[in-house]
Parts: C-alpha cells; structure tokens; sequence
C-alpha cells in the first residue's frame, strides 16, 4: 500500500477555451476514482485534482503548461488515464461547445 | 483581476428565493439585465444558453457555491452577479447538496481568457472559509459589495 513511486507528466493546455468548469470537473471526476494522491502543478503551485474548487484556480488557458503528478496505489494508472482525458482534449462523447450564438 | 471588476453591484441578489435551478438562473439574468449590463433583447437568449450548459453538467461545484454561466456574443466584458439562496436551491451539485451561494457570470465569447480568470478568482476566494461564511450572513446588497471589496483586498484571511 502506497508504495508505488511518484509519476509525474508534463502536459499542454490544447483545449478550446483552456480548462473551463467542464473539463475541470472530468479530471476531478476521474481523480476520485482512484486512491493514490493526484495534483496538477502550474508554474509551481499544485491543486489537488479530486477537488473542482482547486482546479479552478489553476486559471490555465489553452497554451498553459501543467504537470499532472500522482503518488501512491494505482498512480501510474491514474497518469495514464489522466493523461489519456487530456490528450482526447476531454472528448468523451458530450457535446463540446458551451457557446450560444442564437442569431 | 478582482471580484469588483466584473460583479455587477446593482445586480446582486441579497435574499434570492426561489424553488428551482431555473428560477434562480433566471431571477440572476433578469437582474443583470435590469442592471443594464446586458441587452433586454438578449435576455431570453442568455437564460437559454446558461440552461443549455447547465445540461452537459451541473456547475454546482459543492460547498453549497453553484457558478452558473455562458460565452454571449451581447457582451464585450465578462459580466456576473452574486445571489445568496438562504433557503438553498436544487442544482443537482457535484456534492449532491444545495446550494447557497450562487455566481452567475456571462463572457465575450472571443476572451475566454476572461472567464477562466473569473472563475479562478471566485473559487480562490470562496476556499476562504471567512469570505463563504461572511457571504452566506450578509443581508444586503450593500453588505455583499463591501464583502467582495474586502476579498479583493486581502482583508478576510
């Protein structure tokens, strides 16, 4: 139990819009599924990934640079799908845009 | 940014009451618009499109906080409000509870810089035990302007 070592992964911000609440709250939705610690670290400061509240302090526009770092059981999974969530720029099948331009 | 660059003051809710999301989505945006901080035209419009992202996930993001919001073409500067719900309102939240505190902001689609600053600056300040506690007494509109104005300013930790 919690040995596994630290992972960490450097990442990039490509989603539209950067990382708005929807986004946001599918990395905490998929951080809670695991027990190991998971945090993304931006310009040195890291936030707890199960939290929606921290994420959103992260302020990380499209372009930003994070490292996603995961400690304990299961961590190199988590990375992995974590990494994964961030790569399909948090495409899983819900509608994409947030805008309204109702002409 | 601060709190005080995009809360609309006029347009604060102190003592919202109302049975439902919608409701208070659209008390929110009727009182923005009465604020002048966005068109009478445009205000069906605006309720929609919160509505519509409310149904890909509820922003009700748990300590009975709920920041509903949109990208509107009708603004050219992200604009918000505050409503405080002391009976507390259903908004099917990440934590399953209902929510007291409510930030409604709407954003120039082209400057989504703006919204996740807004977003930041909220959740920074509501992590701060004193600002959500202050927030959830305060009965006035006045009360909750002179709230913000001592977040922006460091004056609750």
């Amino acid at each position: 139990m919690g040995q596994d070592p630290v992972c960490r992964r450097e990442i990039t911000v490509t989603i539209d819009g950067g990382l708005h609440l929807r986004p946001l709250s599918q990395v905490a939705q998929l951080a809670r599924g695991f027990s190991c610690e998971v945090h993304i670290v931006k310009d040195g400061q890291a936030v707890n990934a199960k939290e929606v509240f921290d994420l959103m302090t992260l302020n990380a526009a499209r372009g930003s640079t994070l490292v996603l770092e995961t400690a304990g059981d299961g961590a190199s999974e988590a990375l992995e799908r974590l990494a994964a969530l961030f790569e399909s720029n948090f495409e899983d099948g819900t509608d994409e845009t947030c805008s309204s331009d109702e002409e | 940014m601060k709190l005080t660059d995009f809360v609309v003051p006029e347009a604060i809710l102190p003592e919202l009451r109302v049975e439902s999301k919608e409701s208070a989505i659209r008390a929110m945006v009727q009182s923005l618009r009465s604020a002048g901080s966005i068109p009478a035209q445009d205000e069906d419009s605006i309720v929609a499109a919160i509505l519509k992202r409310e149904e890909l996930g509820s922003t009700g993001i748990g300590k009975g906080v709920a920041v509903p919001h949109t990208k509107h073409p009708s603004v050219d500067r992200l604009v918000a409000t505050v409503a405080l719900a002391r009976g507390g309102v259903d908004f099917a939240s990440l934590d399953g509870e209902p929510v007291y505190i409510l930030f409604l902001l709407v954003s120039p689609p082209e400057r989504p810089g703006d919204h996740l600053r807004g977003l930041e600056n909220i959740s920074r300040h509501l992590r701060n035990e004193n600002f959500c506690n202050f927030l959830r007494q305060a009965k006035t509109r006045d009360e909750v302007v002179d709230l913000l104005q001592e977040a922006d300013d460091n004056q609750l930790d």
